[in-house]
C-alpha cells in the first residue's frame, strides 16, 4: 500500500457509509444468539449471514465521489482495494464472532470470502451504471437461488461457494485480476 | 483539422492527433486534432456534440479508441505516464457529486491527499487558499450536505485547483454559478492559466468571450471550427441583423427583447447589419456545419 493511499486511509474510512454494515452486523448477531439458545436452523443462518455480510463489503466500493476523483494519481484500483480492505476487516471479525456462536456443517471464513469476491467481480465486469448494484446483489442471489430453483444439479452447482469455496474464491480473484483496471 | 495557437510547438500542453472514441456505434469523438499551449481554450458545442467525452479523454478518464495523445509531454496511454500526469493535472466533470458528510476544507485535503501531496501542513494551506480563491472561505467548515448547489460546485473547482496544475479541464465549470460566482471564478481561472493550459466547456458563449483565448467548436464529435472569439463573432460580420418582424429567408431568428428580433442568415436589402457577438458566430458555425 503507497504512502497516499496509507493517508488516505482515515478519510475514505469516514466517506464510507457505516449504517448498513452496523445494521447487518447487528442483526445477524442477534439471529446468531438466538438460533444458539433455540437450536435454530444454523446451516441456514450460516448462509444468510455470509450473503448479508458480503454484500454489504461489496456495496462498499461505492463512492459517490468516484467522477471527481477520476483523474488523480491513486487509481481508481487502489481505492477500491482500500474500500475492500476498510470494509472486509470489520466484516472478517464479524463473521468470525458469528462463526463461534454458530454450529453449523460449514464453518470458518471461506464463504464469505467467495461470495465477496463473486461479487466484486460482477461490480468490475458489470455495467458501469449498475455494477456496484449488480455486485452487491450477486451474494444474495446466490444465496437465495438454490432454495427457489428446484434443480438439483443447478443448485450443487450455484451452491458451490459453500460447499467450495476457495474454488469459487480463486476463480472469482482471478476474474478480479483480469478486470482490475475496468 | 489541425487547432494550433499562435505558440511555438514547444509550448505545446496538449496535444491529440486523430483521436476517437465510440460508444457501440456511436461515434462520440471523431478524428480530432489540437496542439494546446498556455491559455485558456473553450469548447462549445450543442448537446451530444462529444465535448463532455473528449474532456474526459483529455483528463486521462476515458481511453481513446484510436489516434495518439500527448499531455504534459507525456503519453497517458502507458500507466507511469498516465499517473505523472495525473499528478499536474486538475479535473471537474460534468454535475461532480461530493461527500455530504465532509466539510469543503476535508474534501479538498482528501483529494490533495490522493494527488499524493505528502506535506499534511502544506496541504491544508493550500487546501484553505483554493477555498478563499473560489470563494468559500467563510464556508470550509460547514458540512457539504448543508450548503447550496452553487457552494458545492465550487468546492468540486477547488478540488480541481489543489496541486497548482498545469492542466486544468473542466467540464462546465459554471453550472449553478449566480452572476457574481461566475466573475469570480473568470478570475481564479485567468489566474490558473498563466502557468499551464486550461480547457472547459461550456454553453454560454459570454464566458467564452469574456475568459478564452481560444475556442473549439464541436459538432457530431468533430471540430468544425476554431480560432480566437473575435474570429468566431467575425464569421457572423454582414449576416446578422435586427427588425421586428419574423424573417422567413433567415437561417435563425429569435427574439432578443419585446418585439425585437435578431436574424441570421443572407442580408435582405435595406436591413442594416448588427455587429456580430461570438453568440452569432457559433450560431452560424453550428448551422452551417449541419
Amino acid at each position: 500500500m503507497n504512502t497516499a493511499l496509507a493517508r488516505a486511509a482515515l478519510p475514505t474510512a469516514r466517506a464510507i457509509r457505516w449504517a448498513p454494515a452496523a445494521a447487518v452486523s447487528g442483526v445477524l448477531l442477534a439471529a446468531a444468539v438466538l438460533a444458539r439458545a433455540t437450536d435454530g436452523p444454523a446451516n441456514m443462518l450460516v448462509a444468510t449471514a455470509a450473503a448479508g455480510l458480503a454484500a454489504t463489503v461489496v456495496s462498499g466500493l461505492y463512492d459517490p465521489a468516484a467522477s471527481l476523483l477520476a483523474a488523480v494519481p491513486v487509481s481508481v484500483m487502489q481505492r477500491r482495494l482500500l474500500r475492500l480492505t476498510l470494509l472486509g476487516l470489520p466484516a472478517l471479525a464479524v463473521w468470525s464472532v458469528f462463526d463461534r456462536l454458530t454450529v453449523a456443517q460449514v464453518s470458518g471464513p471461506g464463504p464469505l470470502l467467495a461470495l465477496t469476491a463473486c461479487g466484486v467481480a460482477v461490480a468490475l465486469w458489470g455495467p458501469p451504471r449498475n455494477a456496484v448494484l449488480l455486485g452487491a446483489a450477486t451474494p444474495v442471489v446466490l444465496c437465495a437461488l438454490p432454495r427457489v430453483v428446484p434443480s438439483a444439479a443447478f443448485s450443487d452447482v450455484v451452491a458451490w461457494w459453500l460447499t467450495d469455496p476457495w474454488w469459487v474464491l480463486l476463480g472469482a480473484t482471478l476474474l478480479c485480476i483480469a478486470g482490475r483496471r475496468r | 483539422m489541425t487547432t494550433e495557437t499562435t505558440h511555438t510547438s514547444t509550448d505545446t500542453l496538449l496535444g491529440a492527433a486523430g483521436i476517437t472514441k465510440a460508444f457501440g456505434p456511436h461515434t462520440a469523438v471523431d478524428h480530432v486534432d489540437l496542439a494546446l499551449g498556455p491559455g485558456i481554450v473553450g469548447v462549445l458545442g450543442p448537446n451530444g456534440a462529444g465535448k463532455t467525452t473528449l474532456l474526459r479523454i483529455l483528463a486521462t478518464v476515458l481511453a481513446p479508441d484510436r489516434g495518439a495523445l500527448s499531455l504534459l509531454g507525456l503519453d497517458p496511454a502507458h500507466p507511469k505516464a498516465r499517473t505523472e500526469v495525473r499528478r499536474r493535472l486538475g479535473y471537474l466533470p460534468q454535475s461532480p457529486r461530493l461527500y455530504g458528510g465532509f466539510t469543503p476544507l476535508e474534501m479538498v485535503d482528501y483529494v490533495a491527499i490522493l494527488k499524493e501531496q505528502t506535506d499534511a501542513g502544506r496541504r491544508r494551506r493550500e487546501a484553505v487558499a483554493v477555498l478563499e480563491a473560489v470563494g468559500l472561505g467563510d464556508a470550509m467548515h460547514k458540512r457539504i450536505r448543508t450548503l447550496s448547489g452553487g457552494m458545492q460546485q465550487r468546492v468540486a473547482l477547488a478540488s480541481a485547483l489543489v496541486g497548482a496544475p498545469d492542466l486544468l479541464v473542466l467540464d462546465e465549470p459554471a453550472t449553478g454559478l449566480d452572476p457574481e460566482q461566475r466573475i469570480a471564478l473568470r478570475s481564479v481561472l485567468a489566474e490558473t492559466s498563466h502557468r499551464g493550459c486550461v480547457v472547459l466547456s461550456t454553453h454560454n458563449t459570454a464566458e467564452v468571450a469574456a475568459l478564452c483565448q481560444q475556442v473549439l467548436v464541436m459538432d457530431r464529435g468533430r471540430i468544425c471550427w476554431s480560432g480566437t472569439p473575435t474570429e468566431l463573432a467575425a464569421e457572423a460580420d454582414g449576416r446578422v441583423w435586427e427588425s421586428d418582424v419574423e424573417e422567413p429567408t433567415a437561417l435563425r431568428s429569435w427574439l432578443t427583447g419585446p418585439g425585437t428580433r435578431r436574424h441570421l442568415g443572407t442580408l435582405p436589402e435595406g436591413a442594416a447589419p448588427a455587429v456580430p457577438t461570438v453568440d452569432d458566430g457559433y450560431l452560424l458555425v453550428t448551422r452551417l456545419t449541419r
